[in-house]
């Protein structure tokens, strides 16, 4: 294996990760809130790393710059859906999870 | 090499669209269900990635930026549907029927 095979196998790796922990936070958080800061941060860091990783294995003369476009729109609109949905939220009275009612409840 | 890391990949981006699907039946609020939506497109559109870079083609780039174009928009109009006075963002439980 050469230098691009690693960094593509290492960014592809990277992205596929942060997906994965963006799928833990969205299964694992108490909260819509807490579950769109989850998404909203680990999911755009993970497509990216993915995308790039394929910009790399293909090449500039191979793809072009449909993937660089795609990158951009991703910086540009997955943040805004969550921003959406929690502005949506907090409009309506969602209630939102508080730490020390859950440490009350407990005992 | 590659065959079996694109295999751990796939695998791996399957059980987020899982997470999703999950999300999806067992979210308390409609915007928790628009959420996992989110999910699912984002995992499949990386999951066209790594079958591309598997298969070494070009053909489904533009795939890639139509699914996540179709994923923002029908988020944002989920949104200004749910905006309404008349639409409840947590749908309350089934009564029992006599």
């Amino acid at each position: 294996m050469n230098l691009k095979e690693w960094i593509v196998l290492a960014l592809a790796l990277g992205g596929t990760a942060f997906i994965v922990l963006a799928a833990v936070g969205l299964l694992r958080l108490p909260d819509l809130y807490c579950r769109a800061h989850a998404l909203g941060k680990a999911m755009t860091l993970g497509l990216i790393l993915l995308l790039l990783a394929l910009w790399v294995e293909l090449g500039v003369t191979h793809a072009g710059l449909v993937l660089p476009l795609a990158v951009l729109f991703q910086l540009l609109t997955i943040p805004v859906g969550g921003h959406l949905l929690c502005r949506l939220a907090k409009r309506r009275g969602l209630p939102q999870w508080r730490p020390e009612e859950e440490k009350r409840s407990q005992p | 090499m590659m065959t079996l890391a694109a295999g751990l990949l796939c695998g791996a981006l399957g059980l987020a669209m899982l997470a999703g699907l999950w999300r999806i039946i067992a979210g308390p609020s409609v915007a928790d269900r628009i959420l996992g939506f989110d999910m699912i497109t984002v995992s499949s559109a990386g999951l066209i990635g790594v079958l591309s870079m598997l298969w070494r083609t070009a053909l489904f780039l533009e795939l890639i930026l139509v699914l996540t174009m179709l994923g923002f928009m029908s988020t944002v109009a989920l949104v200004n549907y749910l905006q309404r006075p008349d639409k409840e963002l947590m749908i309350p439980p089934k009564k029992e029927r006599p």
